[in-house]
């Protein structure tokens, strides 16, 4: 199974993956209700703008970096 | 039994953390790491009470950083457990470092199988008695 499998958030940002770590590295990404709902340099401000946007109250928060970024920053 | 391919070569899992807000991310299982540990932005949009801290290895530094200490509920799959876990503060969290760690103090409560290709969590009971069938 693939890990964005049954997450209508998880399966969005994998659709729009690609061109968000083109566009938009570094920044935060955040999802609701199975759409990109807002993106920001800042989690919190995200999440904020996330949430005036949707009334939901479930979030996946993406900071734009590759896998490879990622774990290589703990090495 | 609850399994997740890699990606690209990692052993990332979905996790839901639940706070005053529930929030989704992909969470790194990492055996090397004793607690679970939270980004402290996430953890501050959870509203997660800090009950102490501790000095921690780990993430890249070589000396001790002082981690604030919470309960949290982590969810995954159709698994959920209260478990401890670690705030870095953000002057010791490396920018580009996965939000999520899903440590020891998860992954003991449950049979974890890292095959390379897969993660895997299974009940201990329900994997000794597969096991002891197939001796």
């Amino acid at each position: 199974m693939e890990v964005w499998e049954g997450s209508p958030n998880m399966e969005a940002y994998h659709e729009m993956e690609e061109e968000l770590l083109k566009k938009y590295h570094g920044k935060t990404a955040v999802f609701c209700n199975g759409k990109l709902a807002a993106i920001d340099d800042d989690i919190e401000k995200a999440v904020e703008k996330a949430k005036k946007v949707y009334k939901g109250k479930t979030f996946f928060i993406k900071r734009l970096f590759s896998v490879k970024e990622q774990y290589e920053s703990l090495l | 039994m609850n399994c997740w391919d890699y990606i690209n070569g990692v052993p990332q899992i979905p996790v839901r953390l639940m706070g005053k807000t529930t929030v989704e991310e992909l969470g790194l299982v990492d055996c090397g790491a004793t607690y679970c540990v939270v980004h402290p932005k996430i953890a501050k949009l959870l509203g997660l009470k800090f009950q102490g801290s501790k000095p921690l290895y780990g993430l890249g530094s070589i000396k001790s950083i002082s981690a604030d200490m919470a309960n949290m509920e982590i969810e995954i799959g159709n698994l959920r457990e209260s478990v401890e876990v670690a705030c870095i503060r953000e002057e010791h969290y490396p920018p580009m470092a996965p939000e999520v760690i899903i440590g020891r103090n998860f992954m003991n409560k449950y049979a974890f199988i890292l095959d390379g290709e897969r993660v895997c969590i299974e009940d201990k009971r329900i994997l000794k008695e597969k096991l002891n069938k197939n001796i």
